[in-house]
């Protein structure tokens, strides 16, 4: 058996990404996540059900989305890396021959493209009920589709940074955040709002400002909760 | 010259005020060792400060010639199992190991071998491909041994291996914990519970409230704690019959009888059991339980500091 230094960062944040990604597979929070992408096409349901103006529903399916955004990277990313400190599983990868960082990375690009792809299987499939290209232009789709994986992606190291700094009600605590912080200050008209997950989707989506600012939120959200949780974990 | 395994050099580690130990200095050269100490003494702070997963707040740690929390090198060469025995439950135990093993160091490829290897050593090749969490508590330990030997570490730092294990799993574990001694390997391994490790090794550190509060052998210690009245309670149908049956033993220091049950205090514990056990199968009892409120090293620890306390101040008086 070879006897090297250990493993590098990137091949220890790829096992655990695989890791982190069987066990989401295996595990509840998948499934539920997978539900929750149900309730923007219920509310686009009825409300093209009702005959309301196309894009108007499509302002509804990408703010039901925008709901439903905050709960999917919780569940997935601040529950996984949670669980590892308080269920103590985190002694088994301290012990290994990683660098600490990878665990936070490994956490996050097994799980936050998946956070990514929930929210936008909810919002493809509210776009193909309201009538698919023929009712919303392709192009504005593949924007708010951008958006909203990138506010997923952001959603994703917000929980991760706080699973860090509180493992014990990481969950409840990303949520709140998200929902009740988050989703506030991206309407605030000051720079504050480059920290808005939301700001950056609706950004990005062209529902807000520029995509320029939209895309320097996003680059912020990713580099800053990711290194505090780094230094946290 | 061989580097000492473990050096550990005036090691003090902080839970914010809460103190997990205090100025320990501590060398290991090799062999098996025993930590042991009532629980709350420091054994797994300790554990965890020579696995890496953590700095210590004042002093240093050495373990393999390096500092296991900087530098992966070294913890590659470390097996950690710790006390709890949380595990990746969604996992099966090959996929578990495997992937421990990995991250460990071992490359992609050799992994699922190693893995397979090191269950198949710990009597877990049935169960290769069950998920964990459906396993026995045994089980879970044999796995999490394997997860720790998969990449064929120099140095096993094994908290608490046998807590909550059926005893033929116990039996199981201490021998292959010899066995992996017998085969070179420099193992730490903690209890609080004396006859665990006196199965495993004679080499003991006894730890106290953070502190090393005696290192050598294990035979020391064990007549420090037969010196303790040590007390056995039996319930059974008639205890008066086994009070009166072993009433003029020199080892019994005092009997009380209790509802349904007799409580002996002896100073020599392997003769009472052996004593109790006589006069429960030659009148035919029926026995309901035979429990030991001292079978742990906290209350032993108490009555030796208390007593030496105790002592000291009859002294000065």
């Amino acid at each position: 058996m070879s006897r090297g230094r250990g493993l590098s960062g990137g091949h220890a944040t790829r096992a655990l990404a695989g890791l982190a990604l069987t066990r989401a597979v295996r595990g509840k929070a998948l499934w539920i996540a997978l539900a929750l992408v149900l309730l923007p096409l219920i509310v686009v349901g009825v409300r093209v059900g009702l005959g309301h103006p196309a894009d108007e529903i499509w302002e509804t399916a990408f703010g039901t989305t925008l709901l439903v955004l905050p709960v999917v990277p919780s569940i997935l990313v601040s529950a996984s890396l949670s669980d590892e400190l308080e269920e103590k599983t985190a002694a088994y990868l301290w012990s290994r021959a990683l660098p600490r960082w990878s665990i936070v990375a490994g956490k996050l690009v097994g799980l936050a493209p998946i956070a990514a792809v929930i929210v936008v299987l909810g919002l493809t499939g509210a776009w193909a009920l309201i009538g698919g290209p023929s009712a919303i232009p392709a192009d504005t789709f593949a924007r708010g589709v951008v958006g909203m994986a990138a506010g997923a992606l952001a959603g994703a190291t917000i929980a991760a940074m706080w699973a860090t700094i509180v493992p014990r009600h990481a969950v409840a605590v990303s949520v709140v955040w998200l929902l009740f912080v988050d989703l506030p200050l991206g309407t605030l008209p000051v720079k504050v709002h480059y920290l808005s997950a939301s700001f950056a989707a609706l950004a990005i989506a062209g529902f807000e400002a520029t995509a320029a600012d939209g895309v320097a939120a996003f680059a912020l959200l990713i580099v800053v909760p990711t290194a505090i949780a780094v230094r946290r974990i | 010259m061989t580097a000492a395994a473990v050096k550990i050099t005036g090691c003090s580690k902080w839970y914010g005020h809460v103190l997990g130990v205090s100025d320990v200095t501590w060398t290991l050269p090799g062999g098996v060792v025993g930590l042991l100490g009532p629980n709350g003494a420091g054994k797994s702070t300790l554990m965890k400060l020579m696995a890496g997963l953590m700095q210590p707040s004042r002093g240093t740690v050495e373990v393999l010639g390096g500092q296991p929390f900087l530098d992966p090198g070294v913890r590659r060469r470390i097996g950690y199992s710790p006390e709890h025995e949380s595990t990746y439950d969604e996992l099966t135990a090959r996929e578990l190991v495997t992937v421990l093993a990995h991250l460990a160091g071992v490359p992609r490829h050799e992994a699922p071998r190693a893995a397979v290897r090191a269950l198949e050593a710990m009597g877990m090749g049935a169960a290769l491909d069950r998920r964990v969490k459906g396993f026995s508590k045994g089980m879970r330990q044999r796995t999490k041994l394997a997860a720790t030997l998969a990449h064929d570490p120099d140095l096993l730092i094994l908290d608490e291996p046998l807590t909550g294990v059926d005893p033929v799993a116990r039996a199981e574990i201490i021998d292959r914990i010899k066995a992996l001694a017998a085969a070179g390997k420099t193992v730490v391994v903690s209890s609080h519970v004396l006859y665990e490790i006196e199965a495993l090794t004679t080499d003991i550190v006894v730890l106290y409230r953070g502190q090393v509060l005696a290192e050598g052998n294990i035979y020391e210690i064990r007549r420090l704690i037969d010196r303790h009245p040590h007390r056995i309670r039996v319930e059974c149908d008639r205890p008066r019959e086994v009070a009166a049956a072993i009433a003029g033993a020199d080892h019994v220091v005092r009997l009380a009888i209790e509802r349904g049950a007799v409580v002996v205090e002896t100073r020599d514990p392997d003769r009472c059991y052996d004593d109790l056990a006589a006069a429960v199968i030659e009148r035919a009892l029926e026995l309901r339980s035979m429990t030991s409120p001292d079978n742990n090293l906290g209350a032993v620890f108490e009555y030796l500091t208390g007593d030496r306390g105790r002592s000291r101040a009859r002294g000065e008086s």
